[in-house]
C-alpha cells in the first residue's frame, strides 16, 4: 500500500500568529527588501498586496500593524501543531522547502482511514478563525504540500478518485514551486506551467538549463527517489507553552490563552485523560505556579476554565503574566465517561461540585466525619475525605452529644447535682493522650443541655459539648 | 369553569398560594419530621424550601428537631446532607447511633463570607444535597431570595439556624423559633406559607434516638 502524508501548509502564519484573537485589524510583515512578504485577513481585506513596498502598505492602511518576523513564536506554534499531529501519525516533518509547512505520515492509522474528519477537525480547532491552513493530501510529501498550497480554502486537497497518482502529479503547478522568483519567471516565459509541461522536456537538457537539483525534487515529488527528512522532536510530557499576545494580569484576559491551551492539550491527550493541572505564568522575572486536581478526568473546556476561575480568583497572581504553560499531569487512558441513569448523572454531578468548591475553597475545607473505634470522646471521631471508604465500627449505645467542643472549655461554676449519671472513661496511655474523666449531663442555667466531664487528677470541670 | 387565577394556582402549587388557604402547600411537598408532635404542629418540613431556626441559646435541641429527617434522608437518597459551616464539630458517634449514614454526610467549612453564601447556594441549587443545614450571617432580602429560589430549583431542603433573640423579616418558607421550657423544648411557628395563626407546641425531645 502507498505512503499516505497529510501536509498543512499555513501560507501566512508569521503574519496571523500575532493576531490569533482577532483583536488587531491587520498585521502584515515586509521582507528584507521592505516588500510585503506575509498578512492575514484584515491586511488583505483592506487592499495590502503581497510584494508591495512597505511605505505603500502603510500609506493604503494606516491602521493596520507591521510587525518583524518572529522566529521563535512561529516555531513554537509550529511545535504545538506537530505535537497535536504525532496523536496521529507515526513520524511529523518540517517541509523545510517553504518556511511554514509540516507533514505528517498517515500510512498506518486505522483511525484516519475509517474517520479522517476527526483529525481535520482537530487541526481546523487548532487553527481556530484567525489561522489560516491549507491541507493536501498525496503518497510523497512534496506532493502534498504542493496540492495544499494549490488549494484556496481549508478544505482537504487531493488527487481525484478517478485519477492515478500518475496522472495527477503531471497536473500539479509550478507556481508554487519552492523556486526563486527568476525561475519561476524563466518557467512561465517557456510555457511551462505544470509538472507534466516540464517533465516532457529531455531530462539532461532540463538539468542543464534549471539546475540538476530540480531533477532530485521532480524524483522525490513522484516517489522515485526516497525523501529521508529528519523528524519533528516528540515532547516526552504534555505540556503547551507559549507566549501571550498580550500581557495578562486577570482572569478575564486569561481565560481566552488558557481556554485555547487545555483545548491544545485535549487534541493531544486524544483518548487520554488527565486529573492533575499544572499551570505556569510568566512574567519578566516572577513566575507563578498553580495546581488544580479534580476527581474526574476533566475533557469538558467548560468545567475546566470553571474550576479554574474559582482557584484563580482565590489565589491571584500579582503581575503581568507574558508566557503561559499548561502541564497534564497524569495523562492515563481514559474511554470516556457514560451513563445517562439519573444515578451515575448525580454521581457526576456531586463529582463536578466537590471539584468546584475544591478549587475554590481548599481541599481541606470539605470532609466527612467518620467514628472510629476508641472510647475516648475526641478519638471517637475523625475527619476523612469525602472519598474514603467507611469502615465499619461498632455503635456506641450510650448517648452521646451532636455537638462536640473542638477544645473542652473549663467551667467555673457548676451546681453541684448532675442531671444523669457518670460514665467514667479513661485510658489512653498507649498514644500519650491519657486521660481519666467523669462525663456527665448537665442542664444549664439557660437550658442548655451540655455535656460536661471532671477532670479527675485536676479536679476541674470542663465542658465539652451540647446535646443540640 | 376554572378561572385564570385558579389555573395558576393549580399550575404553580410551590410559588403561588391563596394566603388564607391552610392546605395551600399539598403532602408531597412536606417531608414528614419524625416526631408526632411536630408532625401535628407543621404537617411537615417543606421540601424546595428554606426553613429558618432561630434560637436564643444553643443545645437547647435545635438539631435533635431534624435528627429524624436527616438520618431517613441519608438513607433514602443518594444525595449529601450537608453541613455548611456548623459552629462546632457534628458528632459523628451520636449521628451514627441516630442512623445518620455518614458517608453521605459532607462537612463544608468556607473562610469567608462570600465563600458560604457561594457554597450555600451551589449546594441548594445543585440538586446534589437533599438537605443543607447551616448557620449563615443575617442575609439581606436580596440573598434570602436568592437561596430560596436556589433550594426551589434543587429541590433541597434548607435549614438555616440563627442565634437571636428577635427574629428578623424573611423569605424563608417557614420559621421556627425555638426556647426551653423545662426538659421539654417548645417550638414556636412565627411563619408558615397558609398558615396565619401562630402556632405553639412542646416537645419531648429524646437525647438519643
Amino acid at each position: 500500500m502507498a505512503e499516505q502524508w497529510l501536509a498543512l501548509v499555513f501560507p501566512a502564519l508569521a503574519a496571523e500568529l500575532w493576531n490569533l484573537d482577532g483583536c488587531l485589524p491587520g498585521v502584515w510583515i515586509a521582507d528584507s527588501r521592505q516588500r510585503v512578504w506575509q498578512m492575514d485577513r484584515g491586511a488583505e481585506s483592506r487592499g495590502v498586496q503581497l510584494g508591495m513596498s512597505a511605505a505603500q502598505a502603510r500609506a493604503l492602511a494606516p491602521e493596520l500593524r507591521a510587525e518583524q518576523r518572529d522566529l521563535e513564536r512561529e516555531c513554537n506554534l509550529l511545535d504545538r501543531c506537530a505535537q497535536i499531529l504525532y496523536a496521529w501519525g507515526p513520524q511529523v516533518v518540517a517541509l523545510q522547502e517553504w518556511p511554514h509547512v509540516l507533514a505528517v505520515e498517515l500510512q498506518g492509522n486505522q483511525y484516519w482511514r475509517t474517520a479522517p474528519q476527526a483529525l481535520l477537525q482537530a487541526i481546523h480547532e487548532f487553527a481556530g478563525v484567525h489561522l489560516r491552513v491549507h491541507l493536501g493530501l498525496a503518497p510523497t510529501p512534496l506532493a502534498a504540500a504542493l496540492l495544499a498550497w494549490q488549494g484556496e480554502n481549508a478544505e482537504l486537497h487531493c488527487c481525484p478518485a478517478q485519477q492515478s497518482f500518475q496522472d495527477c502529479w503531471q497536473g500539479i503547478s509550478l507556481q508554487f514551486f519552492p523556486a526563486k522568483s527568476t525561475l519561476l519567471v524563466r518557467w512561465q516565459s517557456l510555457g511551462l506551467y505544470s509538472c507534466g509541461d516540464c517533465l516532457r522536456l529531455d531530462r539532461r537538457e532540463r538539468a542543464l538549463r534549471f539546475g540538476p537539483e530540480w531533477e532530485s525534487f521532480f524524483d522525490r515529488l513522484r516517489g522515485d527517489r526516497p525523501d529521508p527528512r529528519s523528524a519533528w522532536p516528540v515532547q516526552e510530557e504534555f505540556f503547551v507553552s507559549f507566549p501571550l499576545l498580550q500581557e495578562v494580569s486577570d482572569w478575564q484576559g486569561l481565560r481566552f490563552p488558557l481556554h485555547r491551551a487545555f483545548q491544545e492539550l485535549r487534541l493531544r491527550l486524544r483518548q487520554r485523560a488527565s486529573t492533575h493541572w499544572e499551570l505556569l505564568l510568566q512574567g519578566r522575572d516572577t513566575q507563578y505556579r498553580e495546581l488544580l486536581q479534580s476527581r474526574s478526568p476533566l475533557n469538558s473546556a467548560e468545567l475546566f476554565l470553571q474550576l479554574w476561575q474559582e482557584r484563580l480568583l482565590r489565589r491571584p497572581w500579582n503581575f503581568a503574566a507574558r508566557q503561559l504553560q499548561l502541564r497534564a499531569l497524569d495523562a492515563e487512558n481514559w474511554a470516556g465517561e457514560q451513563g445517562d441513569f439519573w444515578e451515575q448523572n448525580l454521581a457526576r454531578e456531586q463529582r463536578q461540585l466537590l471539584d468546584r468548591w475544591r478549587a475554590r475553597l481548599g481541599s481541606d475545607s470539605i470532609y466527612r466525619v467518620q467514628v472510629r473505634a476508641d472510647h475516648r470522646p475526641e478519638s471517637a471521631w475523625q475527619p476523612v475525605s469525602p472519598e474514603a471508604q467507611d469502615a465499619i465500627s461498632p455503635l456506641d449505645p450510650r448517648p452521646r452529644p451532636l455537638w462536640l467542643l473542638p477544645k473542652a472549655t473549663p467551667v467555673s461554676l457548676l451546681p453541684v447535682s448532675a442531671s444523669s449519671d457518670l460514665e467514667r472513661i479513661e485510658g489512653g496511655w498507649w498514644d500519650g493522650h491519657d486521660l481519666s474523666r467523669d462525663y456527665f449531663r448537665w442542664r444549664r442555667a439557660d437550658g442548655a443541655q451540655c455535656w460536661v466531664f471532671r477532670d479527675r487528677r485536676s479536679g476541674e470541670y470542663f465542658l465539652h459539648g451540647y446535646f443540640a | 369553569m376554572k378561572t385564570a387565577v385558579e389555573e395558576l394556582l393549580t399550575r404553580h402549587p410551590q410559588r403561588l398560594w391563596r394566603a388564607q388557604s391552610a392546605d395551600m402547600a399539598p403532602k408531597k411537598h412536606l417531608h414528614d419530621p419524625g416526631h408526632p408532635d411536630l408532625r401535628d404542629l407543621l404537617g411537615g418540613w417543606p421540601r424546595g424550601a428554606i426553613t429558618e431556626i432561630h434560637s436564643q441559646v444553643e443545645g437547647i435541641g435545635e438539631l435533635r428537631l431534624l435528627l429524624p429527617t436527616i438520618a431517613a434522608l441519608s438513607q433514602q437518597e443518594k444525595r449529601w446532607v450537608l453541613w455548611c459551616l456548623p459552629p462546632y464539630i457534628p458528632y459523628a458517634p451520636a449521628l451514627a447511633a441516630a442512623g445518620v449514614r455518614l458517608e453521605r454526610m459532607l462537612v463544608v467549612h468556607p473562610r469567608q463570607c462570600q465563600d458560604q453564601l457561594w457554597a450555600l447556594e451551589s449546594a441548594l441549587r445543585s440538586g446534589t444535597c437533599s438537605a443543607v443545614l447551616a448557620w449563615p450571617p443575617a442575609l439581606d432580602e436580596a440573598t434570602q431570595r436568592r437561596l430560596q429560589l436556589a433550594a426551589e430549583a434543587g429541590n433541597s431542603m434548607g435549614f438555616f439556624f440563627y442565634q437571636d433573640a428577635v427574629s428578623r423579616r424573611s423569605s424563608a418558607a417557614l420559621r421556627l423559633r425555638v426556647q426551653p421550657s423545662g426538659e421539654q423544648t417548645r417550638v414556636q411557628v412565627e411563619k408558615r406559607r397558609g398558615g396565619t395563626v401562630p402556632a405553639v407546641a412542646n416537645l419531648e425531645l429524646p437525647l438519643a434516638i
